[in-house]
């Protein structure tokens, strides 16, 4: 079992919850945060090996947090999941440093195989 | 090299295009003076006018004539000729004043052999020759065209003028001269019984005073006829040998030409003096209606309220019945069918019509084409082509007035113009609506597939997992997922049934059940079923004084009401305050309730405090972290308006929190019992 460390960015708390219960499930520690702000304060202070990132934020854009996220010193593995299914959007992620992208509603099973990937990848 | 000043490169010189006129009258060749101008102007090619000048003697011609005159005129605006009609009481002064105002090179006249006798005062030839320093004059003989039939026309002249006599005016001014015969025969009596000397000259001069009044009162021909009726009878009565028509003294028979000189230039100066009064005020009249239309066209923004206008004032302006055919009435096969119908038009008015239309050219009285209409059809052409037809049913004492449908004309280009302004705006403002629903529906797109797509990333990521993972998910796991899914699934039915009940609302499809009620009981009673979901604000429930009654759907009204508390809920830090206060508003048709929920929250900008309302609207991407559907404020705002009411958003006094207020009725007061406003805390 491996014991990386994920954090998951969203609004949606019912999509924290499933997340939250699927990662654990599957052996990964699981960090929650609701806002922009409290993402990157829990990156600050966790480390996580992963983060799950939204891009439709109350306080801020997912992609404007992505980019701090890939300024910080050790820079994050980061998945965007996310509604915006408009092409503009994923070509900026990637630009951005965002190593998957990922539309909802998606496959449980295909979010799991990439955050595999990229773990051990990294 | 001397250069002279209007060679210098940069600096042209202004020349003014001259051009050539013809002036016509009612002769029935003037036909050929037209063609005659318009060959000129083509070889010299310059611009060509034709002129009518209106004088006195206008009044003089028959209906026909008048009729005759139009109808040239018409002619020679399809043949290219700028047309103008002046009126001047000569025609010289009248082709004086227009070459003034227009550079005029040439002018053609019609002539015969009478104005080739020298120093003939009544020819327009000749007296247009004194200003040969300004213009040519040119002859267009008139006369050896027409010979053959020319007896023919003579007598149909005769004809024609014998039958419009109006021989009333006649017996009136006959009637007259024996009144004056009378007073004169008493005047003659009672000056020899004190003088012992016959006074003719009293008499004569109370035949002079009738016979002017005449000439006032019915014109020339029955003026100059009272004249030479009172020489005769004058002669008859009153100068010796007395009831004889023979003269014993010379003198007399000089003092009755002189009478006769005097009652004939008297007779004339009346009859004009008669008709430039009608005159002018017919005139003035018109540039009244002119400025009147002006100012209809301009307040009028709608095309089909401009229209209606438009027809309405010229019905007024032209004092006969008027209709504008647009487009689709030729456009459309029925269209023509069903006005035959509707309006009674004969066979001769709808082709008349259709000729205007398909020709963009007068129809119908005054022209050429179907003269036997009894309407004239001016076609209404801008600088984008054709856009109608201004039909004009003509009056008896409007078929010859040359003026008239010179006005009608200006009229239908009037009108022309301002239906396509009116027709302009309406386009832009169409387009610009159509842009704005698209981009409106494109959000609301993007919107309602966010709103779908959220819960089912929770639904499917949830249910793939349960699938996929079933041995590696705990019994906890399993139930959590499966309440997820649950809980979302039912997020988004509820989000379906919003939509379905904002679009039924807004179509009108939903049925209200409305009773009567104390609001104040249903907010308490709603409150309280919201107890747990407001659990963490305060809600202060402010109640009416009095016993008010409104008549709602409470089903409805909750969804408003929810919906409004919800909001301020979402919106405002929790452990703050929300306070449901109801008042009463007076308005015209009675008292509305009027309730208000306020918060503490951040507050609404101005400039969105109407957006708010519209469906999907989020002031900040920061919304979507509340689970809302974007409708739920759309929704009170149909649910307000189903009810006869409205709602709006402001700021509570202090410039923080929002205050939502909808209105709600009319409703009415059960007792007049007045209680002060209590205050019922409702904490979860």
């Amino acid at each position: 079992m491996t014991n990386e460390n994920i954090l998951v960015v969203d609004d949606n708390p019912a999509i924290r919850t499933f997340l939250n219960v699927v990662l654990k499930a599957n052996g990964y520690r699981v960090v929650e945060a609701a806002t922009a702000a409290e993402g990157l304060k829990s990156f600050r202070s966790k480390h996580p090996d992963l983060v799950i990132l939204d891009l439709g934020l109350p306080d801020q854009d997912g992609l404007e947090l992505l980019s701090e996220l890939r300024m910080q010193k050790n820079p994050a593995l980061v998945i965007i999941l996310t509604v915006r299914s408009e092409p503009e959007y994923m070509e900026s992620a990637i630009a951005k440093g965002a190593a998957a992208y990922i539309t909802k509603p998606f496959r449980t099973n295909e979010l799991l195989k990439t955050a595999e990937q990229l773990l051990k990848a990294g | 090299m001397q250069l002279q000043r209007s060679e210098i490169p940069g600096t042209p010189t202004k020349v003014m295009p001259s051009i050539v006129a013809g002036c016509i009258n009612e002769h029935p060749m003037s036909g050929l003076l037209i063609r005659t101008v318009r060959n000129r102007a083509t070889e010299w090619q310059v611009p060509w006018a034709i002129i009518y000048v209106e004088t006195p003697e206008h009044y003089e011609l028959s209906s026909e004539q008048k009729e005759d005159i139009i109808r040239t005129l018409s002619r020679a605006e399809q043949m290219g000729a700028q047309v103008y009609h002046t009126v001047s009481p000569s025609v010289i002064k009248g082709i004086q004043e227009f070459v003034e105002k227009n550079a005029v090179s040439d002018i053609f006249v019609g002539t015969s052999t009478k104005d080739m006798i020298p120093f003939n005062y009544f020819s327009v030839f000749q007296g247009l020759k004194k200003y040969s320093n300004l213009f040519t004059t040119h002859p267009v003989n008139l006369e050896w065209r027409s010979g053959v039939g020319d007896w023919r026309r003579l007598l149909e002249k005769i004809k024609s003028d014998y039958a419009r006599i109006k021989w009333r005016s006649y017996i009136y001014s006959t009637a007259a001269l024996l009144l004056a015969t009378l007073l004169g025969e008493a005047a003659y009596q009672t000056a020899f019984t004190v003088t012992g000397h016959h006074m003719v000259y009293n008499v004569s001069l109370l035949f002079m005073l009738a016979s002017i009044m005449n000439a006032f009162r019915y014109g020339l021909m029955p003026g100059l006829f009272s004249g030479f009726l009172s020489a005769i009878m004058i002669n008859f009565f009153y100068l010796q040998p007395r009831f004889e028509l023979h003269m014993r003294n010379s003198q007399d028979l000089v003092n009755l030409g002189l009478f006769i000189v005097a009652t004939v230039m008297a007779s004339r100066i009346g009859a004009n003096s008669y008709r430039s009064i009608g005159l002018s005020k017919g005139r003035e009249e018109r540039i009244q209606t002119l400025y009147r239309l002006t100012k209809i066209l301009v307040a009028n923004r709608d095309p089909k309220e401009l229209h209606s206008a438009l027809v309405c004032e010229l019905d007024n302006i032209l004092e006969t019945e008027t209709y504008i055919f647009l487009a689709e009435v030729f456009t459309d096969t029925a269209g023509l069918a069903q006005i035959q119908a509707s309006i009674q038009f004969s066979e001769d008015d709808v082709s008349a019509l259709k000729y205007c239309w398909e020709n963009r050219e007068p129809s119908g009285i005054g022209t050429f084409r179907s003269s036997s209409s009894s309407y004239h059809f001016e076609p209404m052409v801008t600088s984008s082509g054709i856009i109608g037809v201004l039909s004009v049913k003509m009056q008896p004492h409007t078929r010859d007035d040359l003026s008239y449908i010179r006005f009608v004309s200006v009229l239908a280009d009037q009108s022309a113009q301002a239906l396509e302004r009116v027709k302009l705006i309406a386009e832009m403002e169409e387009a610009r609506v159509q842009q704005e629903r698209e981009k409106l529906r494109s959000s609301l797109l993007s919107s309602v597939s966010h709103d779908l797509k959220t819960p089912l990333a929770s639904i499917i990521g949830s249910l793939s997992a349960l699938r996929h993972m079933e041995k590696t998910l705990s019994q906890e796991a399993r139930a959590t997922l499966l309440e997820t899914a649950l809980d979302e699934a039912e997020r988004l039915n509820s989000f379906i049934t919003n939509i379905l009940n904002m679009t039924r609302l807004e179509s009108g499809a939903v049925k209200l059940r409305k009773t009567w009620v104390e609001p104040d009981m249903l907010i308490a009673d709603m409150l309280k079923r919201m107890q747990q979901r407001m659990a963490n604000h305060e809600i202060i429930h402010l109640t009416l004084p009095g016993h008010f009654q409104v008549e709602l759907d409470a089903a409805l009204f909750e969804l408003l009401f929810s919906n409004l508390v919800d909001n301020a809920a979402k919106y405002s830090p929790s452990g703050s305050k929300i306070i449901v206060s109801s008042g009463v508003e007076n308005r015209a048709n009675g008292p509305y309730w009027k309730f208000m929920v306020t918060d503490e929250g951040p507050g609404i900008d101005e400039k969105d405090r109407d957006r708010i309302f519209n469906k999907f609207t989020r002031l900040e991407k920061k919304d979507s972290q509340v689970a809302g559907t974007g409708l739920g404020l759309a929704i009170c705002k149909a649910v307000a308006q189903a009810h006869g009411g409205d709602i709006s958003v402001n700021t509570d006094e202090n410039g923080k929190g929002s205050v939502f207020s909808a209105t709600l009725g009319p409703g009415r007061y059960m007792e007049n019992i007045m209680e002060p406003p209590t205050k019922k805390v409702a904490k979860g």
